[in-house]
């Protein structure tokens, strides 16, 4: 027996799908912390390519942490919710396409984390970030989308 | 109301060439979903910026100029009211009848009285204001309460699922 078969038949399984605050409440804080998270690495994003230049870069080394934050509320819930599904979801395209597109995700967060904490001062009167500091930040946007689609899609791909 | 008296109206609805384009291909429901939840945190990403500094968050936010960031918030909710409106119509007995719903649309009736009111009540006092000006209780008390609300929404937007 598999490692997430076994995880399939724990009495915590039968919780997260029986109990109203196992799943109901697992998906909501999930989207939750998808809006938090996604929602302020957008603004992020677009402040990078220009616009919104009223928001400086002070506010988005601490708003990061909220972003963060958001990000780990849905490793917390996302595990919850993988338990009781695991052996479908790690054969599910669309699942694997979210696992594959959240680890460039957080590799493209990371690397414009780094950016924004070192250099950001030298851009803040900048009209934008320096170009490949704007060709991440684009590509983010991208990702990110992409997960928040391939993660809608689990529901339906089988 | 007797939900009987209503079911002539929601068939109605749902005989629309809307509802039925809506019904009409695998991909179209999955893709409104999605536009949906990139929605919500187009929506909550541009409040979290506005509300934070109304709440007396001050570093990197100018109290003048956030609300220029409310054009990102009315993109939001400008996606999440179309996609929405078809979910509405292309199945209008499923959410006729729904709790979350129901709740929802009681949330987003109380964030827009709120957006309302501080559209009459405050914005008119802010070019009075300057950067070391305190935002007004009642300003820090509709920043929290747009937060709270909207992501109400959202979380009765999620649990829709669950009730039928």
């Amino acid at each position: 027996m598999s490692a997430l078969q076994w995880l399939e038949q724990t009495s915590f399984s039968d919780w997260v799908l029986t109990s109203f605050v196992g799943f109901p409440l697992m998906l909501s804080l999930h989207a939750v912390g998808m809006a938090i998270s996604m929602g302020l690495l957008l603004v992020l994003n677009l402040r990078m390519l220009g616009l919104f230049r009223f928001i400086s870069y002070i506010f988005f080394k601490r708003a990061l942490l909220l972003a963060w934050t958001g990000l780990g509320i849905n490793f917390l819930s996302g595990t919850v919710l993988f338990v009781p599904r695991g052996v479908e979801y790690v054969g599910d395209t669309a699942f694997q396409t979210k696992m594959a597109l959240i680890i460039f995700g957080l590799l493209n967060t990371g690397w414009l984390h780094r950016q924004l904490v070192r250099e950001s001062g030298l851009w803040e009167s900048d009209l934008a970030a320096p170009v490949l500091v704007r060709f991440w930040a684009a590509t983010s946007m991208v990702i990110w989308f992409g997960v928040i689609a391939s993660g809608r899609l689990i529901a339906y791909v089988d | 109301m007797e939900i009987s008296s209503i079911i002539p109206t929601l068939d109605w609805i749902r005989s629309t060439t809307i509802s039925q384009w809506v019904n009409s291909g695998p991909w179209i429901w999955p893709t409104l979903e999605t536009l949906h939840f990139t929605g919500l945190g187009v929506l909550i990403g541009g409040l979290i910026v506005m509300d934070l500094r109304l709440i007396g968050y001050k570093r990197g936010l100018p109290l003048r100029t956030v609300h220029k960031i409310l054009p990102l918030v009315f993109i939001g909710f400008g996606i999440n009211a179309c996609t929405g409106f078809f979910f509405v119509v292309g199945n209008p007995h499923r959410y006729a009848v729904n709790y979350a719903f129901q709740m929802k649309v009681v949330l987003l009736l109380l964030a827009g009285l709120n957006a309302l009111w501080f559209r009459l009540k405050i914005s008119p006092q802010m070019k009075n204001w300057t950067e070391t000006t305190e935002s007004p209780a009642l300003a820090r008390f509709m920043g929290a309460a747009s937060l709270i609300l909207w992501f109400g929404v959202g979380i009765h937007g999620r649990l829709i699922t669950f009730f039928g």
